[in-house]
């Protein structure tokens, strides 16, 4: 029976990200970038490189600390506290788990600037509104050793700033993963103004050239090297979605305690009181999907599908839900742009789309029980 | 029992034991003390929230 709650390494690690992001990126961070028009920050993301972060799932004989699925969930939920703003999820956990899986020269030297906070990705993926993979179409025709490129990829998290890009696309051996970088000529990137003040790209590919080698793995096994990257991508991103929920019912519990009407402060109303022990009880359940689905991630990559979708379903129905009663219980400031609950709403939505819909999640779940 | 469709509306069999676990959850929220009282408890003691 694996355990549900944090190991002491664990929470020692939880400890040390929370006293950093609290001092480096607490959310008034997010609202300062947001205000200067800023996606980025790369003093932040070198920093959480120099403590580690960037290599979290970096092999250790390149550059890496190698800490696992389950560390880099407990990094992420930290993270969603304060809606830290970084590459985390899209390099140091997609990028980072794709290429690790290949044995190449090329794929080695990249984790090792991954680790080092030298190298960012975009995950090139999502062709349309909505996130499936399996569907990708855009074509790469086969050109002498190589490919040429061209279509458009959108809501590519990251992608404005990111160095590189992982590029999803078809050939005729299947589908196939592509490591290019951003500045390849005919790559056009447009950077995205997202709800939540973060960094989406749309990028479209112009007849854009690929050698053989930056193929990663095989022609035709794209999926399978982009699919557990993938799965633990979801597993961070609903580590992110318990950490945003936890934020923002903390806040709203303070403000229960703090805002008075009829000459008593309204956490007294049963009312509110039962709503607010309601979204504990759905974090408590929540953390421990998303514990669970890190330690399957480690024990057993190649069948933790359901352990992840799991997750990524829960947490985002959590954070939905947080937030929707978080902006209900503040009234009318919460409606307010100086008040961070807002902010918390804005993410909490954004999240909820990205790598796949609580839909999608559901019914990966639902087949894999039988349904 | 939504996910189960017509299936889970069965007595016992093969493919039942659902509508036994629904009714059976009917009384797992009043027992011990009901979903409202635990509720209460865990806004005043865990969350601290007054009254």
């Amino acid at each position: 029976m694996r355990k549900l709650v944090k190991t002491e390494e664990e929470t020692l690690l939880a400890e040390a990200a929370r006293v950093f992001l609290d001092a480096k990126a607490p959310v008034q961070h997010l609202r300062a970038m947001r205000d200067a028009g800023r996606t980025r920050d790369a003093n932040l993301w070198a920093e959480m490189a120099d403590m580690g972060w960037a290599g979290i799932l970096v092999p250790e004989d390149h550059g890496g600390v190698d800490m696992g699925h389950a560390a880099a969930g407990v990094l992420a939920c930290e993270i969603g506290k304060t809606l830290a703003a970084s590459p985390f999820l899209s390099t140091a956990v997609i990028a980072a788990t794709a290429l690790r899986q290949v044995a190449e020269t090329r794929a080695n030297e990249a984790l090792e600037g991954i680790a080092q906070g030298a190298l960012t990705y975009g995950i090139a993926v999502q062709e349309s509104r909505k996130f499936d993979p399996e569907s990708a179409k855009m074509p790469a025709v086969a050109d002498g050793n190589g490919f040429r490129l061209s279509g458009g990829k959108t809501f590519v998290v990251d992608g404005s700033h990111s160095d590189r890009l992982l590029v999803l696309a078809r050939t005729e051996q299947g589908p196939t993963l592509l490591d290019i970088p951003s500045s390849r000529e005919g790559v056009n990137r447009a950077a995205l103004a997202m709800v939540d003040s973060r960094d989406a790209a749309h990028v479209e590919f112009n007849d854009v050239a690929v050698s053989g080698d930056e193929v990663v793995g095989a022609a035709g096994q794209g999926l399978d090297i982009l699919a557990p990257a993938l799965r633990a991508g979801q597993a961070a991103l609903a580590a992110e979605q318990l950490g945003l929920a936890t934020g923002a019912v903390d806040m709203t519990v303070g403000y229960l305690k703090e805002r008075k009407q009829f000459g008593v402060p309204i956490g007294g109303f049963q009312a509110l009181q039962h709503r607010a022990a309601k979204m504990w009880c759905e974090i408590e359940v929540t953390s421990s999907a998303v514990l669970n689905a890190g330690r399957v991630l480690d024990a057993d990559p190649e069948d933790a599908a359901l352990a992840v979708s799991v997750a990524k379903a829960r947490s985002t129905e959590t954070a939905v839900l947080a937030v929707r009663e978080g902006v209900q219980m503040h009234g009318g400031i919460g409606m307010t742009d100086e008040y961070d609950i807002g902010l918390y709403m804005k993410r909490a939505r954004v999240s909820a789309e990205w790598l796949g819909d609580y839909g999608y999640h559901a019914r990966i779940v639902a087949r894999a029980r039988g349904f | 029992m939504r996910a189960g469709g017509s299936a889970a509306l069965e007595w016992g069999g093969d493919r039942g034991g659902r509508a036994e676990d629904w009714l059976r959850s009917k009384g797992n929220s009043i027992e011990g003390g009901t979903s409202e009282v635990m509720l209460g408890i865990i806004s005043r003691r865990i969350l601290g929230l007054p009254g």
